[in-house]
């Protein structure tokens, strides 16, 4: 162990000249490594805004109770225990039917003002926050507290967003799941790349043996170049990442159509994707060389 | 010491390319090893380079059974034994001074030690003036001389030399010979050397191992090319 760190500066050394030596061969293994990172990088900002989405709907989705208008103090608060105690409840606040006035004639204009007073035809509600796990039994706890005493209506987004939310989530997996493969994609793609480039080597490696170099030995500077070729490879993607999506936040002003579809703002998201990448690439280019030279070292004796 | 047991290998091919061979080379030996293409000579430095294994019989070299070791502890057992291979075999991206270098830097000799053992032995086969330059830019006397040098740079117990006259003219040979000679004497290295070249073997008399078709027909110690029928 000692031995290996003591010769790492002469395998970085080793590396880098080879890089050098091969420059035509390394670049094209670093373009490829280019183009599925740059796949890799978009997709990953569309996952990640489409699940932003899915979260600000869901946080979105209320339930309004409207009260029975002949109602005492008492039954009002009992009510109140009552939602509370269902399960999946969050929060349950109360709202003067002159504050749910306030709030329709902000959402629909002016001319509303006229029932202001006695004639206004509104009634006190119990807003219902529920629980974000339980954000799917929705339909069920709004049910359940229709049928309670003193209840008259409750309404919630109704079935559009739950339909919603289900395409959400859809596409939230479904990019997941497309992410994974583009990666196993990217591994294959690069391992063969770089395979090419060593294979172009093979009668090198064979005579490191020849002389007295361990297998250990004869990997370490591929490994260290394989993470050369996939940190030069990264460079393009993560530029593309951060400046792309900048670009498309700014010109977009930060949303996508409307406010429920917030864009994630881009030094949080882009900047941590970026390094998602970076490390993706020297990872990916390490274990692309590490099992291609491995598999060379076993033909010889 | 290298020490040979009914020594047999037939390659997947068909080819049986030796067949019960039992030799026994001393310490500081100067041996040939004759005969005609396809007689086993290759084989033989296979066999004692570690990258083949026999099918039967043991290989003993300087107390290692050569032919039971592991692909990882192959190159280790070959620091102790220096190859000169026919076709070179140098990096082709080193430089001469890098490529004997690196023979020294895998067993993990401190710089200033290689620096100096690499500037000894370019001496010994006198290229000091072609340290900086590529494989492909050195003829092939050079090229030799300089896998010379990268098998004796860790000064190996054992050097095997496969033809390391093999592609050269005969002012070049002597040459060759006559280095091989004196790290033979000076270092008291095993040399055991794969030729058929006659004139060489007439000229510098050692002791002369001749192979035909996997058997060895004739061991002489007075040496000599072995002329047949």
């Amino acid at each position: 162990m000692i031995n290996f760190i003591k010769s790492l500066p002469y395998h970085f050394k080793t590396a880098v000249k080879s890089f050098g030596r091969h420059l035509a061969m390394s670049m094209s293994a670093a373009s490829a490594v280019t183009v599925t990172l740059s796949l890799v990088g978009v997709f990953m900002l569309l996952a990640a805004n489409v699940s932003s989405f899915t979260t600000n709907v869901e946080s979105g989705i209320k339930i309004r109770v409207t009260i029975d208008p002949i109602t005492t103090k008492e039954e009002r608060s009992s009510l109140k225990t009552q939602i509370l105690s269902i399960d999946g409840v969050d929060k349950v606040t109360f709202s003067s039917k002159e504050n749910e006035l306030k709030e329709f004639v902000k959402e629909k204009g002016d001319i509303w003002d006229i029932y202001k007073g006695d004639g206004n035809p509104l009634r006190d509600a119990y807003i219902v926050d529920v629980k974000e796990a339980k954000k799917s039994d929705i339909k069920n706890i709004s049910d359940t507290i229709k049928k309670l005493d003193k209840v008259e209506k409750t309404f919630y987004g109704g079935d559009s967003v739950n339909d919603m939310i289900d395409v959400f989530t859809a596409i939230r997996n479904g990019g997941a799941v497309f992410i994974a493969a583009l990666a196993v994609l990217t591994v294959f793609l690069i391992q063969n790349t770089i395979k090419m480039t060593i294979y172009a080597r093979n009668r090198e490696i064979s005579i490191m043996r020849n002389v007295g170099a361990t297998n250990w030995f004869i990997k370490t500077p591929f490994m260290i170049e394989g993470m050369f070729i996939g940190l030069i490879g990264s460079i393009m993607p993560m530029m593309l990442t951060y400046f792309g999506y900048r670009y498309l936040y700014h010109s977009m002003g930060g949303k996508f159509f409307t406010n429920m579809f917030a864009l994630q703002s881009v030094n949080s998201l882009a900047l941590s994707i970026c390094g998602a990448l970076l490390l993706f690439g020297v990872i990916v280019g390490m274990i692309g060389s590490f099992l291609s030279v491995t598999k060379y070292l076993k033909w010889k004796r | 010491m290298i020490l040979l047991e009914n020594v047999s290998k037939e390659y997947r091919n068909g080819v049986h390319a030796l067949k019960n061979i039992n030799l026994q080379i001393e310490d500081g030996e100067f041996v040939y090893v004759i005969g005609p293409t396809g007689s086993g000579k290759s084989t033989l430095i296979k066999l004692l380079d570690g990258e083949e294994i026999p099918n039967s019989g043991t290989v003993m070299v300087e107390n290692v059974d050569v032919g039971k070791l592991k692909h990882s502890r192959v190159p280790i057992y070959r620091r102790n034994i220096g190859v000169v291979f026919q076709d070179y075999r140098l990096l082709p991206s080193l430089t001469i001074f890098e490529n004997i270098a690196f023979a020294l830097e895998v067993i993990g000799e401190d710089k200033a030690k290689v620096r100096r053992r690499v500037r000894e032995v370019l001496e010994l086969v006198s290229l000091s003036e072609k340290a900086k330059a590529f494989p492909n830019e050195l003829s092939g006397g050079q090229q030799q001389r300089a896998t010379i040098g990268r098998a004796i740079a860790n000064h190996p117990k054992v050097l095997i030399a496969d033809e390391p006259t093999g592609n050269l003219d005969p002012e070049k040979s002597i040459e060759i010979m006559e280095l091989l000679e004196k790290i033979n004497k000076d270092q008291n290295t095993t040399i055991v050397m794969v030729t058929h070249d006659s004139t060489i073997v007439d000229r510098f008399k050692k002791r002369t191992i001749a192979l035909e078709e996997g058997f060895v027909v004739a061991d002489i110690m007075k040496g000599g090319y072995i002329q047949h029928d």
